[in-house]
């Protein structure tokens, strides 16, 4: 017979409806992945976080921070990080084509960076000062954060305590459910379960939410 | 003296770090306030990854905030004694 404890341990079913197709919409606009896997809640949450860090890290860099360029002397590695983020990093790439130049320059490399002269680059140090540092930063965290949000988007929630029941066998007391440890996620076919109420969902992979004995 | 820590303690990187510590003593600490959004966000979404359910996104995002602000300020704090010891 099941203990309370047991009952506040009931497992959520994620619909991860197609992981790849789930992860794609999750790089291209942050959030749009959970939306198609009809988790709203958490689609908004990431969308909003992450896209608001990017854009006032881009605005604050006045949209001179993200730009695409591998260049001698201007190595752009932060770009690599920026890119997470998806879509709205991705005119960066299209600017890297001279002979596509568009939306007036946005997101368009300096140039050509020669030390020890006053090029475009570092006009834009010299005016922006160390809002170029942060406005880098930011949209380099938001596109990091939001590969974890792909991450989520593909498998569900990461480090859920759970145990696999199948290789202990069935339940015999209420005891296995005292002691309040945790164990490793678990893959089976299906769905994504996780701790929680259950919404009564179907998917396409598993994670079990119990405790250990 | 120091064995194997003697690098740590060549006069460049002392001199290397005496500069940080006094570039830190001459920047607007106003600047920290930019990093309230970041924990913000991060924390949101970090509890977001860990969770499925709102309350315990929240939680989980009230605690790694705490962790993260909580190791802000320990840097702050030997940064700022360091600043204060050695520059002032």
């Amino acid at each position: 017979m099941p203990s309370n404890r047991k009952q506040q341990h009931e497992i959520i079913q994620v619909e991860l409806c197609n992981p790849n197709l789930a992860a794609l919409w999750a790089w291209l606009i942050p959030g749009a992945g959970h939306i198609y896997q009809k988790r709203y809640a958490k689609g908004l949450l990431f969308m909003t976080c992450i896209l608001s860090t990017y854009f006032f890290g881009l605005a604050i860099g006045e949209g001179k921070v993200v730009y695409a360029s591998w260049k001698k002397n201007d190595r752009r590695w932060q770009y690599v990080c920026q890119v997470g983020v998806g879509l709205p990093a991705l005119p960066a790439l299209v600017q890297t084509k001279k002979e596509l130049p568009f939306m007036n320059g946005w997101m368009e490399p300096p140039g050509e960076v020669v030390l020890e002269q006053m090029d475009t680059l570092a006009s834009w140090h010299d005016r922006l000062n160390f809002y170029f540092e942060l406005g880098t930063l930011y949209t380099m965290v938001a596109g990091i954060l939001n590969i974890l949000v792909v991450f989520d988007a593909y498998a569900g929630p990461s480090p859920i305590p759970v145990e696999d029941d199948s290789r202990r066998g069935p339940p015999q007391d209420s005891e296995n459910d005292a002691s309040g440890k945790e164990g490793d996620p678990v893959s089976e076919e299906g769905s994504s379960q996780v701790e929680g109420d259950s919404d009564g969902g179907g998917g396409t992979a598993t994670k079990k939410s119990k405790r250990r004995e | 003296m120091f064995g194997i820590l003697g690098p740590l303690f060549s006069p460049a990187l002392l001199s290397q770090l005496l500069f940080s510590v006094s570039l830190f003593g001459s920047i607007d600490h106003n600047r920290l306030w930019y990093a309230v959004p970041l924990v913000i966000s991060f924390s949101l979404v970090y509890g977001a990854t860990k969770h499925e359910e709102m309350g315990a996104i929240l939680h989980q995002a009230y605690r790694a905030g705490t962790w993260i602000v909580g190791f802000i300020f320990v840097v702050f704090a030997i940064v700022w004694l360091l600043d204060w010891l050695l520059i002032s």
